[in-house]
């Protein structure tokens, strides 16, 4: 299975708790999204694909790669905003994009990084990215984002709410971003049409699907999937 | 992207990679030189710890520069209140990077050089009482040249072609520290290929015809 990074550790435990039920063996291949849907394309052997980005899934489908009905939005990923800045606990992001203390603001780089896409969008629907352009930083994932912020160098960050549940240094303030601000990360799970285990990829996404409660989406830092984000009713 | 954005990355490639040249030939030159030609205790040491750039993954080295030279840093937060200053995610962080990364080579190579200059010319020399600092510009310089610009060559290629430490230290800002192989990584990743080819063609090409005037210069002008 080709699964996004970012989902490494919630997969990790979905992962252990399938193979019993299934009896069977499973191996992550954990990349970026993007090089993963361009290894598909090339023929790599994957069984099931995980992307934290839906637009590859979309690709893929085009090409008549995944298998039909096969797709799953399981979670949505929790865009946040993190900083070392000492802030007011009831701070907004909005407030802390242009904090005048401000020297660097780091996103993922918003060609290629889901995360970072939706931080770009969420600052622009602001009218803030103007304002921000100048100071902004790319890391090229969100996992150097938040090291970017965590040592310092940025003062202001946009990466996952689930980099940020475990071992999170004490001076860090995280301040959510509402997914009405950004359009929503819906992370998606597909069976890849060239397998050889129809009825075992039909099973794992079918199984991801119930396995995935809000509990156990919480825990690693994702919310529920809003399904066809057009169908959410925003402020 | 755009055209112009293709510009500035190759500017900014050739603008790092040249600064970091000449601080490599200012930097390297003495080194290699003390190594070549001073006997002291730990010099095999020195030596070798001179090639530690070249053994460590760029990023690894990328993350301690980070580290080293960061706004949270001794260094780092020094240069931020006494200037106003960042290192990070500006141009000359990626100047740090591309030298650390590239002077070694141009050390181990001035240093061969300098240890094959026969040591009876400058002695030689000596005794018909030319100083020192004379020896070393119409003796050594003249024989060791070759090797040098040899240095030179590699320590420039390598600026050119640097990316994981300068993707650490600099980021990755289009118009600012984006460098053609930082543009080259970016479009591959976003699956603009073509992008990817042209900007990779560009590299090679320019980087190509820097190292051919390399060579024409140290051939006195001839091809």
């Amino acid at each position: 299975m080709g699964a996004a990074s970012s989902l490494e550790p919630l997969l990790r435990e979905l992962g252990i708790v399938f193979e019993e039920q299934a009896m069977a063996k499973v191996t992550f291949v954990f990349g970026a999204s993007g090089n993963l849907s361009r290894q598909i394309e090339e023929g790599a052997p994957l069984d099931v694909f995980i992307s934290a980005d839906v637009s590859f899934i979309e690709h893929l489908q085009d090409s008549g790669l995944v298998q039909n009905g096969s797709s799953r939005n399981f979670a949505e990923g929790q865009l946040v905003a993190i900083t070392r800045l000492l802030v007011p606990p009831e701070v907004s992001w909005q407030e802390l994009a242009t904090d005048n203390r401000v020297r660097f603001i780091s996103i993922a780089n918003p060609e290629v990084a889901p995360y970072g896409h939706q931080a770009k969008a969420a600052l622009t629907g602001a009218g803030l990215w103007e304002h921000v352009e100048p100071r902004v930083a790319h890391g090229q994932t969100v996992a150097q984002v938040f090291q970017f912020v965590a040592s310092g160098n940025a003062d202001v960050g946009f990466t996952a709410q689930s980099l940020v549940m475990h071992g999170l240094p004490s001076n860090v303030t995280v301040i959510p971003v509402s997914p009405c601000d950004h359009g929503g990360l819906p992370q998606t799970v597909v069976g890849i049409s060239a397998t050889h285990q129809w009825e075992l990829t039909e099973q794992f996404v079918n199984f991801i699907d119930e396995w995935a409660t809000p509990e156990v989406l919480a825990r690693h830092g994702y919310g529920m999937s809003l399904g066809t984000f057009e169908d959410k009713v925003c402020p | 992207m755009s055209l112009i954005m293709d510009m500035t990355a190759l500017r900014l490639s050739l603008q790092i990679a040249s600064v970091s040249t000449i601080l490599a030939i200012i930097v390297g030159v003495p080194i290699a030189l003390l190594l070549a030609r001073v006997r002291f205790r730990g010099r095999g040491i020195i030596s070798a710890l001179v090639l530690v750039p070249i053994f460590l993954p760029p990023s690894v080295m990328g993350f301690y520069l980070l580290q080293l030279v960061g706004r949270q840093s001794i260094v780092g937060s020094a240069l931020e209140r006494v200037f106003d200053f960042s290192l990070v995610f500006h141009w000359s962080g990626a100047v740090l990077a591309a030298f650390v990364a590239s002077t070694p080579f141009l050390i181990r190579t001035a240093q061969a050089g300098f240890e094959s200059v026969d040591l009876r010319y400058e002695e030689v020399a000596r005794t018909l009482g030319r100083s020192e600092v004379a020896i070393f510009w119409t003796v050594t310089m003249p024989l060791a040249w070759k090797a040098l610009l040899a240095g030179v060559a590699l320590a420039l290629a390598r600026a050119m072609g640097e990316f994981g430490a300068t993707l650490m230290v600099a980021g990755n800002i289009p118009g600012k520290t984006q460098t053609m192989s930082i543009a080259i990584y970016d479009a591959v990743q976003a699956n603009r290929l073509n992008d990817a080819h042209v900007l990779a063609l560009t590299l090679a090409l320019v980087t190509l015809g820097l190292l051919v005037g390399v060579g024409v210069f140290a051939r006195g002008g001839k091809w």
